[in-house]
């Protein structure tokens, strides 16, 4: 074969293969440009979805501190003119990234700016010099809603971070801190309360099954919040027992958590209540018992800050049947009385509760 | 003259033009289309992201300024409004927050801190809201225009303290931002 025959071949052989890479590039530019696309529909997607839930967080932290600010001074400003943030979830709502969040998240944020976020704020524009211990009850429940929904939708931002590191590295964010809240520096008559000796006779409750009758028992009605949520706070209590019975001791069932059954309206099975009586349900923070004699009486939680969030008062009596006490009430501790603020000075006759709670659980 | 044919009959057999250059030549050439291929995409990806994110941050920041307009003149009105009841005389004030409203519903705000519109939102809402329409009905009783004025100096107290620095201070946060996405070219 002489130069020009090999000359030739090269010739074709490198036409060839201009021809086959200039195919193969068109093929394979159009691949990959599609899959870019994919990858960049995808990168969007999870951006839009970690931006509007970014947007919510701030907005939940927004609530929860003000929230916090209106339960440390019941019917102050703060309390009165206390301002939710929608406008992050409802935008949210309508975008299709919601969806992309887990199930139990989407269920955490639709229970915080349920019906309750409107009735509360409806509550406290209208409402009356009584009222305010039942709206404090409705914010503590909405804080505890966004105390549940926060870590939920923290988890999920991390997980679209997550993937979408996997699909482009660009535009990380960073989680918003939990608010801060001060707390208010104690009154005299609050470092008065604070030094008080606790009651000796305080026990905790033994946490046996309740097998007597099983009292109705409702959230707004049996159950009482901290004035105060820094401490130390008063509670003033009174009985109705059936007649010919005497009361022979007071259980304190303190609860962390609210020990209703979301909604807050549900109606309670017996068993619920028999376990609640008990000291069995939701895992109270503390059950302690101190015999009595009185159907009214009150008792100073002198601890700082307030180990329960709700409290259940029952009195117990001859005949070994606990009845719930109806509305206690719960007060800061102050100088100038002030029902609506909820603010009061204790009698000297009050029973003042162990520090730490006996150790409790 | 000597032809060149003629000179070199026994080299032509050494002479071979499909050699070793030529495949590492035709090689080269495809890893290099194909490496410029997948670089491009890449580079694509990244400045579609980039774009985004810029487009978000410059429609952001434009729709805090109209938002900022919008509460400005509200504000003139509050103002307008004060002076007229130190003086006795009738005023009505009539708050827009269309813009406010509709920035709320636009995915991109998701770029603006949420506390500066509920800040905005929080000055409109509560004590205005309620004194607005009483000063709309007019003054019946003195102690009631002493209130009424004391609220608008508080809201216009709360304006100047909190809303206006924390709206300006996101705009500047929004440009500085949209500068370095920019500049990240």
């Amino acid at each position: 074969m002489n130069y020009k025959s090999r000359e030739r071949i090269a010739f074709w052989i490198d036409q060839a293969i201009m021809f086959s890479v200039a195919l193969t590039s068109i093929w394979f530019a159009s691949r990959i440009g599609y899959r870019e696309a994919v990858r960049f529909a995808r990168y969007e997607e999870l951006r839009k979805a970690r931006n509007q839930m970014r947007a919510v967080e701030h907005e939940l932290a927004l609530n929860e501190f003000a929230i916090r600010r209106a339960l440390e001074r019941w019917g102050s400003e703060d309390f009165d003119n206390i301002h939710f943030v929608v406008r992050a979830f409802e935008r949210a709502k309508e975008a299709d990234e919601i969806y992309l969040l887990d199930p139990d998240t989407t269920s955490a944020l639709s229970e915080v700016y349920g019906d309750l976020l409107e009735s509360t704020v409806a509550g406290i524009r209208k409402r009356g010099p009584s009222d305010t211990r039942y709206l404090a009850q409705d914010l503590y429940e909405l804080l505890e809603r966004i105390e549940t929904a926060r870590p939920l939708l923290e988890k999920d931002i991390d997980l679209l971070e997550r993937e979408m590191k996997l699909v482009g590295k660009e535009d990380m964010s960073e989680s918003v801190s939990p608010p801060h809240v001060s707390a208010e520096e104690s009154s005299k008559e609050e470092g008065a309360a604070i030094v008080r000796e606790a009651s000796p006779l305080w026990e905790k409750g033994d946490r046996k099954p309740y097998t007597k009758r099983v009292p109705e028992m409702y959230r707004t009605s049996h159950s009482v919040v901290p004035a105060a949520p820094g401490g130390p706070v008063f509670v003033t209590w009174g009985a109705n027992l059936p007649s010919g019975r005497q009361p022979a001791r007071l259980w304190l069932l303190g609860f962390r958590k609210m020990p209703w059954k979301p909604p807050s309206g549900a109606e309670e099975d017996a068993e619920h209540l028999a376990q609640l009586c008990a000291g069995l349900a939701r895992d109270p923070a503390f059950v302690l018992v101190h015999p009595i004699s009185s159907k009214t009486g009150e008792f100073i939680d002198p601890n700082r800050p307030i180990g329960w969030r709700w409290l259940i008062v029952l009195v117990e009596d001859d005949a070994g049947e606990r009845h719930p006490v109806r509305e206690p009430v719960s007060w800061r501790i102050g100088e100038k009385p002030n029902v609506p603020q909820h603010v009061g000075k204790p009698s000297e006759k009050a029973l003042v509760l162990p520090k730490g709670y006996l150790g409790s659980p | 003259m000597t032809d060149p044919a003629k000179q070199e009959p026994e080299e032509e057999d050494e002479l071979n033009p499909v050699g070793v250059e030529f495949w590492l030549g035709q090689i080269l050439m495809i890893g290099g289309v194909a490496a410029g291929i997948w670089l491009s995409a890449r580079a694509g990806f990244s400045e579609a992201a980039r774009f985004s994110q810029h487009q978000d941050l410059r429609l952001a920041r434009n729709t805090l300024r109209v938002v900022r307009k919008e509460l400005d003149e509200n504000l003139r009105q509050v103002r307008l409004a004060r002076a007229n009841l130190e003086k006795g005389k009738p005023t009505r004030v009539e708050l827009r927050t269309l813009h406010l409203q509709k920035a709320s519903g636009k995915s991109y705000m998701t770029a603006v801190n949420p506390r500066v519109l509920a800040e905005i939102e929080r000055l409109y809402a509560g004590p205005l809201d309620r004194v607005l329409p009483e000063i709309k009905e007019g003054p019946i009783d003195p102690r009631e225009v002493k209130r009424q004025l004391v609220t608008l100096e508080r809201v216009l107290a709360r304006a100047d303290k909190t809303v206006l620095p924390l709206l300006a201070a996101q705009e500047e946060e929004l440009a500085r931002l949209e500068a370095k996405v920019r500049g990240g070219r």
